[in-house]
């Protein structure tokens, strides 16, 4: 029942990324910003951003919602709501 | 808007009573939290207009807000399988957005993608995914990768806009110092008990325990949406240094 941090991570993040001007640093791949076998992303620009949704989903293989009136996070404040819907 | 699923799948009638309707339950309440984002992007595509952001993430979101609608006509005709019979549609013409009144609007706008695509969508596709990799009953496979397509372009949108020049180094700097409340705000609504599920879940139709989907948010965070941060030139620093916290609450003397 666990989601593929690599699949996910290069399908979601670095797609995404790749479909407007990377910003500097972007593609550097810091160790910190990089999961557990996801050195090895494409580089930004490179067929990612052409590669469809549909894919994603075959390669990854396999309500809730917080309204403003929903149950606040304890000790957190303007400016940050708790009025986040999710899914 | 019909959407082509297995909804004839035999194994729903296969289920108890009491199985289908905390099912239904729990699709017909999803169904008014898909609208709601839609309704959310709809609002949002004005303003990241009006802060020039680039016509890729633009399109993308305006279709966000049409499949955010179509998924929750998608939660309806689940909800509506799994009870037998109809359910009452949910109605939610607009939506406000969240107003972050951090005196700088390029930062507000950021916040708002960040929250609503880069961290509520990022973890959606975690979650998703994980739900799909426990369902076995075909309609459920179906609707989990139905959703799963879609909630990982509204992702993508965020990180593009995120990486995109419109998004200035200063925005940046300060959006990672506000990561771990921005991310704070958003766990309650991912780790809160489905009022409908039971807690053990209905893994086959693709209802995970609620221990094993409560955990997929930090797993999401620390595998995904932090890395996918720092991919964007955001200092992760301190949402590390919350996530570490938060995983390890201090233990009693």
């Amino acid at each position: 029942m666990k989601f593929m941090p690599a699949k996910l991570f290069h399908a979601v993040v670095v797609t995404g990324a790749a479909l407007t001007a990377a910003c500097a640093g972007t593609d550097e791949g810091t160790d910190e910003g990089s999961p557990p076998d996801e050195a090895a992303v494409v580089a930004d620009g490179q067929a990612d951003d052409a590669a469809p949704a549909d894919d994603a989903v075959d390669a990854i293989g396999a309500g809730v919602e917080t309204t403003a009136g929903g149950t606040c996070p304890p000790g957190s404040e303007r400016p940050y709501p708790p009025c986040f819907w999710i899914l | 808007m019909g959407v082509d699923l297995p909804f004839d799948d035999s194994s729903v009638a296969a289920l108890s009573g009491a199985q289908r309707a905390a099912i239904a339950g729990h699709w017909g309440r999803r169904a008014r939290a898909e609208l709601q984002v839609g309704r959310a992007f709809a609002a949002m595509v004005p303003v990241l207009r009006e802060r020039r952001a680039s016509r890729a993430v633009l399109d993308r979101l305006e279709r966000g807000a049409d499949e955010e609608e179509r998924h929750s006509e998608l939660c309806v005709r689940l909800a509506e399988t799994y009870a037998g019979g109809p359910v009452q549609r949910p109605q939610v013409d607009s939506v406000v957005l969240p107003r972050f009144d951090v005196g700088d609007e390029a930062l507000e706008c950021t916040l708002l993608v960040a929250g609503m695509c880069c961290i509520n969508e990022t973890v959606a596709t975690a979650w998703i995914s994980s739900c799909l990799a426990a369902a076995e009953a075909p309609l459920a496979v179906a609707a989990n990768r139905f959703h799963l397509r879609d909630e990982i372009e509204h992702a993508r949108l965020g990180w593009a806009h995120l990486a995109s020049e419109v998004v200035s180094d200063k925005t940046r700097r300060a959006l990672g110092l506000c990561l771990p409340k921005l991310l704070e705000a958003n766990a309650s609504g991912w780790e809160r008990k489905d009022p409908f599920l039971p807690d053990e879940g209905v893994p086959t139709h693709g209802h995970l325990p609620h221990e094993v989907s409560r955990g997929v948010y930090n797993e999401a965070v620390a595998d995904l949406v932090l890395p996918g941060f720092a991919h964007v030139g955001v200092d992760v620093g301190p949402a590390r240094a919350w996530l570490r916290a938060r995983r390890s609450p201090p233990t009693a003397a």
